[in-house]
């Protein structure tokens, strides 16, 4: 009886713990990001999930993808990449596989100069030009002729690598680790994960 | 049909024993209106909603319409529960208290000894995810003035950095966001005064939270000292870190547990803390270069 009239008189200071207390899980072993989902712990890491994609279109070229959302929620709603980011779930990315691949791609220029970022990634980026030298944005076009116009491409397998990205003071790099890669292919289906 | 809605919404008022009670009631609707919403959506209905309750006086603590106000936050903060502030979230959990304090016919002591218990709850939760995540070591405050636009100009008056540098670096955060790349960075630029000042901030930061959330777990009702050092927490952190919404709350839970003496420093708090919206930074960097 007494812890009823507890739980009575405190019961929303009790779901306050217990979310809280679940965000702490999730955040430590399930790729929350500590600052949201009602843990309090904003202020408390640099650590940010990064998602990354590569698509490959019939031919077998590859192209780098610049994953954003729009407003418009056409083809990938700011919400749901919002979300996603803070919590990278395996549907989650799935789902974002399948906006990708159903969507067209509109390439635009990349220019990344010696300094920008590290030597070793700079000379990676120099070896394979080709591939770093556009990024294609995921777009919608009401009818392909348009999309043609643009030079958006379609393609038929999507490679998502999950990374984690956090300030080292050590250095003071802000650097990008691998953690995962998800492969998903036009006939709607998840072929394998790869581990670290 | 609008004399049968108000005589209807009327059955549903409560009569608040003590003016303490109005002043939560009405402070809380206006932070509604003010940050109440999430989306566009949410912020209509409460906006309409909250700015009536007001208007109309003696709707403030209409429980039904209480509970229409915690049903929309509860559906449209759950719809983007992952990328919400905790502070949004601190507050759906404020509103569901005043409602069940109007449905449950709760006296004055439930709101206050909620408040208390919320305040200190929530700062043990922050300094317990700081101290998880690795915030004893330097590194984690000198990443966000390197990184964080909202502090760069600090860094620029704390290092003589160039601006335009401490932008040029923040730019590159999303390009390299795109390459897939394991291993890739972007090295910054800084000082060791920096980095000390910032990491003695991190120590500091983490020491008062700490101090806050065990002064309201633990000590006297009416001890005046936690009341003190949340003020002087909210005033110290919050003219550096522009999150008014956070501090905004923290402030009404103050005013709602404190006894009657301290209440007007709190308000006060509230008036000064809108004086983040203050671009001072940008003043001072006027002044420097014009």
């Amino acid at each position: 009886m007494k812890i009823l009239k507890i739980l009575d008189k405190y019961l929303i200071c009790f779901v306050l713990t217990a979310v809280a207390l679940f965000q702490l899980y999730n955040s430590q072993f399930d790729g929350l990001n500590p600052w949201k989902g009602g843990g309090f712990g904003m202020f408390s890491t640099n650590k940010k999930n990064n998602i990354t994609a590569i698509g490959y279109t019939s031919e077998g070229d590859s192209v780098l993808i610049k994953i954003v959302g729009s407003k418009l929620d056409i083809p990938i709603s700011n919400n749901f990449l919002r979300n996603l980011k803070y919590y990278p779930k395996k549907e989650g990315l799935l789902k974002l596989g399948k906006l990708i691949l159903n969507s067209h791609l509109k390439p635009s220029l990349l220019n990344i100069s010696e300094g920008d970022i590290d030597s070793k990634s700079y000379n990676q980026i120099k070896k394979d030009s080709a591939f770093y030298s556009k990024v294609y944005v995921p777009k919608y076009y009401p009818n392909t002729e348009l999309a043609k116009m643009d030079n958006a491409l379609r393609i038929e397998k999507i490679i998502i690598h999950m990374y984690e990205m956090n300030f080292y003071n050590d250095g003071l790099k802000f650097k990008k680790n691998y953690v995962q890669s998800l492969e998903v292919h036009n006939d709607k289906h998840i072929t394998y994960v790869l581990s670290p | 049909m609008i004399q049968k809605l108000y005589s209807y919404l009327n059955r549903y008022n409560v009569h608040l024993d003590s003016k303490h009670e109005d002043l939560v009631f009405k402070f809380s609707l206006m932070l509604l209106v003010l940050d109440g919403g999430t989306g566009w959506n949410s912020q209509i209905l409460l906006r309409i909603t909250c700015i009536l309750m007001i208007v109309f006086g003696h709707f403030s603590s209409n429980k039904l319409l209480w509970a229409i106000i915690s049903v929309v936050l509860l559906f449209f903060n759950s719809l983007q529960w992952y990328s919400l502030d905790n502070h949004k979230i601190l507050f759906m959990y404020w509103v569901f208290l005043l409602t069940l304090h109007l449905w449950l016919n709760k006296d004055v002591r439930y709101i206050k000894s909620n408040a208390t218990l919320l305040i200190g709850l929530v700062m043990i939760f922050a300094v317990l995810q700081k101290v998880i995540n690795e915030f004893f070591v330097p590194g984690f405050l000198h990443g966000r003035f390197l990184f964080d636009g909202r502090f760069l100009l600090i860094t620029h008056f704390l290092t003589d950095i160039p601006i335009e540098e401490l932008h040029m670096k923040k730019g590159l955060v999303p390009t390299l966001s795109w390459l897939p790349i394991d291993q890739s960075y972007i090295e910054f630029e800084s000082s060791s005064f920096l980095n000390n000042f910032t990491y003695g901030f991190q120590l500091f930061g983490l020491f008062v939270e700490l101090a806050v959330g065990l002064l309201f777990i633990f000590s006297k009702r009416k001890s005046v000292i936690k009341d003190i050092s949340l003020i002087a927490f909210c005033i110290g952190t919050y003219f550096i870190f522009p999150v008014i919404g956070f501090s905004s709350i923290l402030l009404l839970l103050g005013i709602a547990q404190a006894p009657l003496k301290i209440r007007p420093h709190y308000i006060l708090t509230f008036i000064a803390i809108q004086f983040i919206k203050v671009p001072w930074k940008e003043i001072i960097y006027y002044f420097e270069n014009v």
